[in-house]
């Protein structure tokens, strides 16, 4: 049951990824992307990861996909009827991924050895009191310094798309 | 339960579809957009090992991933109106400014 589930999924996000790259309309690649960012966002809740499951829907489709969309808005994509969309030479670069992919996931992958435990995470889960909890635990004692640097960096990334996001005034300084 | 291999499997489609999207596309904000499935690929590649590792450490990382891709977000598309304002275009080889 659990596997049909996740093949459902995994195709509807895969297909949804190739229409990503392949389809004119810039709107229309941004509405599939958030396709399949929800379908990632389902494949957590498969792995037992529910909080970063709801992080990826409120962030990815509610936050990012929604900047890209505005920036959309402001800028003018749409591409003339003889327009190409893809370089010179992307063939190549196709033939190249597809055997790149088929020889990871047909040679790579089955021959390797993985280590299957996830009994003492479920033990750890219900003894914390959830997901959510064990992962706050963990973020706040060992992750604490990285937590505040991701906070920091983000103070960064706004700063400067506010200073890059002024017009330039005549004289060339920024208002 | 779904064997680890699968979620591999899934994860490096992902990952090559991200990868071909960002060399093949003219357009930045596809560039951009396949750039975020990148990043998605290694976050199912990071929780899957979480999971069946029964380690808490991939969802941390996983968190601070979400993070950076956020701020990248702002940035990176900030930077993409700039460029539109400054030479009319988004097509990535008509941006050579600093092509030696």
């Amino acid at each position: 049951m659990v596997k049909l589930i996740f093949i459902i999924l995994a195709g509807i996000g895969v297909i949804a990824a190739l229409m990503v790259v392949s389809l004119k309309n810039v709107v229309h690649s941004a509405f599939c992307l958030i396709i399949t960012l929800f379908c990632v966002g389902c494949i957590f809740v498969l792995l037992h990861a529910e909080f970063l499951a709801a992080t990826q829907i409120l962030i990815y489709v509610g936050a990012i996909m929604v900047l890209v969309i505005f920036a959309l808005m402001l800028i003018d994509s749409r591409e003339t009827a003889n327009d190409r969309r893809f370089h010179h030479q992307s063939q190549w670069v196709i033939i190249v991924g597809v055997i790149l992919a088929l020889e990871i996931v047909i040679f790579i992958i089955p021959k390797s050895k993985f280590i299957v435990n996830p009994e003492k995470m479920i033990a750890q889960t219900a003894e914390a009191g959830g997901n959510t909890q064990l992962l706050a635990r963990y973020l706040f004692t060992d992750y604490l310094f990285a937590f505040e640097f991701a906070s920091l960096i983000i103070l960064v990334a706004v700063v400067a798309a506010v200073f890059l996001g002024k017009r330039l005034s005549p004289t060339g300084k920024r208002e | 339960m779904v064997p680890i291999s699968w979620y591999l499997a899934l994860s490096i489609t992902f990952f090559i579809i991200g990868i071909v999207g960002v060399v093949i596309r003219r357009n930045v904000i596809v560039v951009f957009l396949s750039v975020e499935l990148i990043l998605n690929a290694v976050n199912i590649n990071l929780i899957a090992f979480s999971y069946y590792l029964s380690s808490i450490t991939g969802q941390i990382f996983t968190i601070f991933i979400i993070t950076v891709a956020a701020a990248e977000a702002a940035l990176g598309l900030a930077l993409v109106i700039v460029v539109y304002h400054n030479k009319g275009t988004i097509n990535v080889d008509e941006i050579s400014l600093m092509r030696w």
